[in-house]
């Protein structure tokens, strides 16, 4: 309790804090009063002032954008296509030249970066729309990686790690979908209904691919621990570490309710005890990751409910299966905040 | 973010003796709540846990009722061992299961209600039923959740109602009747510090203007065309809206020790008159600025953040829907956005004389 206590009061004052404290210690509306003025929170006259300068900078730049970017919807049909890709190409000109100028290091310039990787794949796009070669889509997501690989290496930048990672994960995907594992007509059927992430979800389904996003995903983790980590940022591994648990999970249920038992279905099995495992460990003892320790308990908490649906027969049971499973859902919940409590109380006492 | 530690700061204020020499025993036992319980995500996994187990125990408890007893008994069991739970128990997992024991309670009395009622004007007894519980219901459970989704039944319950009672000419001061009780609430929460129900007043008050923002969000009929020709049905007077939502913000604006308003009045004034009388067919846009004005007047950093994004959502759905092609569209945006770069111009040049 006493490092509890000693922690609180060393934090910065902020406001909702400052109303906490107000509401625990009971103050009168005086007293609150001189609460926000000691900690200097009411908004000053510069405050307002930069934050109406602020907004109205972005809210000048959003309708100057969208103006250039109705215009030239506008004039799409009619454009040449060598000016489609001028302007796209120009674009990434421009961006990277910009980025260049105000250094890859500061906000601007990794903004700039940023804004060249995502035209580089606008012009791959348009590439794509206007030369229809019948090339499976998977070589788009794969040529914007190849692109955008050796400008991820150089910048060090957060935003350009996340986009990486998306890219390779959808690449993978797509091109186990169109060349090593075709869809099925039941496939197409209900990618057409309910959209393309339907189809993500059901290719995560198939054995061995959800194999290879956590291989993919681990060696990015891997990278990451033996890198800057300050410079990849947290948001990366979240990501990383999220397109590793869904397809694993999202399989070994479906493998569950389909008893569609191979060779895989065990190494799948095993694969996803074995994760789940070193995950709950990394991410207590080594790097310290709350998000991700709660994403790797609530795909226990599905899986093992998942399991207790199955193995409970529900015509014997009736109405108490219910019951049962509302109780065993409650002792998992309660042992998974547990588990997150002594995790952020290690957190804390590193920090 | 103040560049003071609570520390620093609480002793500070023993030190001019305005407040109890035993605020660190007092903070100390109330740790754990002052303390962040944990990151939203921890919070949500935790809720999500509550959700499932008690909607199954409650799943349990339906099938019950269908053969033994009947839904009113298993709902008043339900709200009472919300009530008591409330009483007894706190954390995320707690405030989650007397939440959903709370719901699934109501939820069982409106079914007995529209089950056992023969009368026609079943709409308009579910609306009255809806409306008075929820003023009550929080201030007897006092969890911060249930205030927060009380207050948006309320604000469905009392839609239901004007519909029902065929009041429809009224819609267009909901939003700014929300607008102010939440404003109204939030200025003078410093007064109920020490009063027990001073926990759910932000609450109650963000309750009040999300609903608010969900009933503006009817004056964007526009951007659907076949909702077009009804408009008058569905929001009757848009530029009604504006006007009150104005005269708050302008009430409110008045009344606070605001160093804007205070040093720059007219600058204020001209400002929201100049945005209200461009946005009178859109509310939204006035609504969702007040919002963030209070927000920044009152420290609600949830308010500003959810003014701006309604702001921007506003702004786009009135421009997207307004009657023009796609060409005078891009002339009028790139109009807008060089005006504004002129403003800024002049409006930096002023800055630099007031600071």
């Amino acid at each position: 309790m006493a490092f509890k206590m000693n922690n609180l009061i060393e934090q910065n004052m902020t406001s909702s804090r400052a109303k906490l404290i107000a509401r625990t210690l009971k103050l009168d509306e005086k007293s609150y009063n001189k609460l926000i003025e000691k900690s200097e929170l009411r908004p000053s006259i510069k405050f307002w002032l930069n934050g109406l300068d602020r907004v109205l900078l972005i809210v000048t730049s959003a309708f100057l954008l969208s103006g250039i970017l109705c215009f030239l919807s506008y004039n799409w049909m009619s454009l040449h296509k060598f000016v489609k890709f001028a302007l796209l190409e120009t674009g990434v000109i421009i961006t990277i030249a910009m980025a260049w100028y105000k250094g890859i290091d500061q906000l601007p310039g990794k903004v700039f970066l940023f804004s060249g990787a995502m035209f580089v794949g606008f012009s791959l796009a348009v590439f794509g729309q206007i030369y229809q070669t019948g090339a499976d889509p998977y070589g788009l997501f794969l040529s914007w990686l190849i692109f955008v690989t050796a400008w991820t290496v150089i910048a060090k930048q957060s935003a350009l790690y996340v986009l990486f990672i998306v890219l390779s994960n959808l690449s993978l995907v797509f091109y186990w979908n169109q060349i090593i594992s075709p869809p099925s007509i039941t496939d197409v059927w209900m990618s057409s209904l309910f959209g393309p992430l339907v189809r993500l979800f059901i290719d995560s389904g198939r054995s061995y691919l959800p194999l290879l996003l956590l291989v993919i995903n681990l060696s990015f983790m891997v990278i990451y621990e033996f890198t800057n980590k300050k410079s990849i940022g947290t948001l990366a591994v979240r990501v990383s570490g999220i397109a590793a648990i869904i397809p694993l999970t999202s399989s070994a249920v479906i493998l569950l309710f389909t008893d569609q038992w191979q060779s895989t279905g065990n190494l799948l099995l095993v694969s996803f005890f074995a994760s789940t495992i070193l995950g709950l460990w990394y991410f207590r003892f080594r790097c310290h990751d709350l998000f991700l320790t709660a994403c790797i308990l609530l795909a226990l908490i599905v899986f093992i409910t998942s399991f207790l649906l199955k193995s409970t027969d529900f015509g014997k049971m009736g109405i108490f299966s219910f019951f049962f499973i509302g109780l065993a859902v409650l002792v998992q919940t309660g042992s998974a905040a547990y588990w997150l409590r002594i995790t952020n109380s290690d957190r804390n006492s590193i920090q | 973010m103040s560049k003071k530690t609570i520390g620093f700061i609480l002793a500070e204020l023993e030190q001019s003796g305005d407040i109890q020499k035993n605020w660190r025993e007092v903070i100390s036992t109330e740790t754990d709540h002052l303390n962040l319980t944990g990151p939203w995500h921890t919070s949500l996994l935790i809720g999500f846990g509550a959700w499932l187990s008690s909607l199954l125990f409650i799943g349990f408890l339906s099938a019950l009722g269908m053969t033994v007893g009947g839904f009113g008994i298993y709902g008043i069991i339900l709200l009472g061992t919300s009530f008591v739970l409330s009483r007894l128990k706190q954390g995320t997992f707690w405030d989650q299961t007397i939440l959903v024991f709370s719901l699934s309670g109501q939820g069982f009395v409106l079914t007995l209600i529209a089950k056992d009622s023969h009368s026609t004007d079943i709409f308009k007894i579910l609306g009255i039923f809806i409306v008075v519980f929820n003023l009550i219901w929080p201030f007897l459970l006092r969890t911060r959740t249930q205030a927060f989704i009380s207050m948006i039944f309320f604000a469905m319950g009392l839609m239901q109602i004007l519909y029902a009672f065929e009041l429809k000419f009224l819609i267009s001061i909901v939003s700014p009747l929300l607008f102010f009780a939440a404003t109204f609430i939030i200025s003078n929460e410093s007064k109920l510090f020490k009063n027990s129900i001073a926990k759910i007043l932000p609450s109650i008050a963000s309750g009040l203007l999300f609903s608010g923002f969900g009933i503006i969000s009817l004056s964007a009929y526009y951007i659907f065309e076949s909702f077009a020709a009804k408009g008058s049905e569905i929001y009757p007077y848009p530029w009604l809206t504006s006007i009150l939502v104005l005269v708050s913000i302008f009430f409110f604006f008045s009344r606070s020790k605001d160093i804007l308003f205070k040093t720059q009045p007219a600058f204020t004034f001209g400002a929201l008159l100049l945005i209200g009388a461009t946005s009178l067919k859109a509310p939204g846009i006035l609504f969702a600025i007040g919002v963030t004005v209070v927000g920044v007047v009152y420290m609600e950093t949830l308010w500003i953040w959810l003014g701006l994004f309604f702001g921007a959502l506003f702004t786009v759905l009135f421009l997207y829907g307004s009657d023009m092609s796609l060409i005078t569209k891009s002339y009028v945006l790139m109009g807008l956005g060089v005006s504004l770069l002129v403003i800024r111009k002049v409006f930096n040049s002023k800055k630099m004389a007031i600071t």
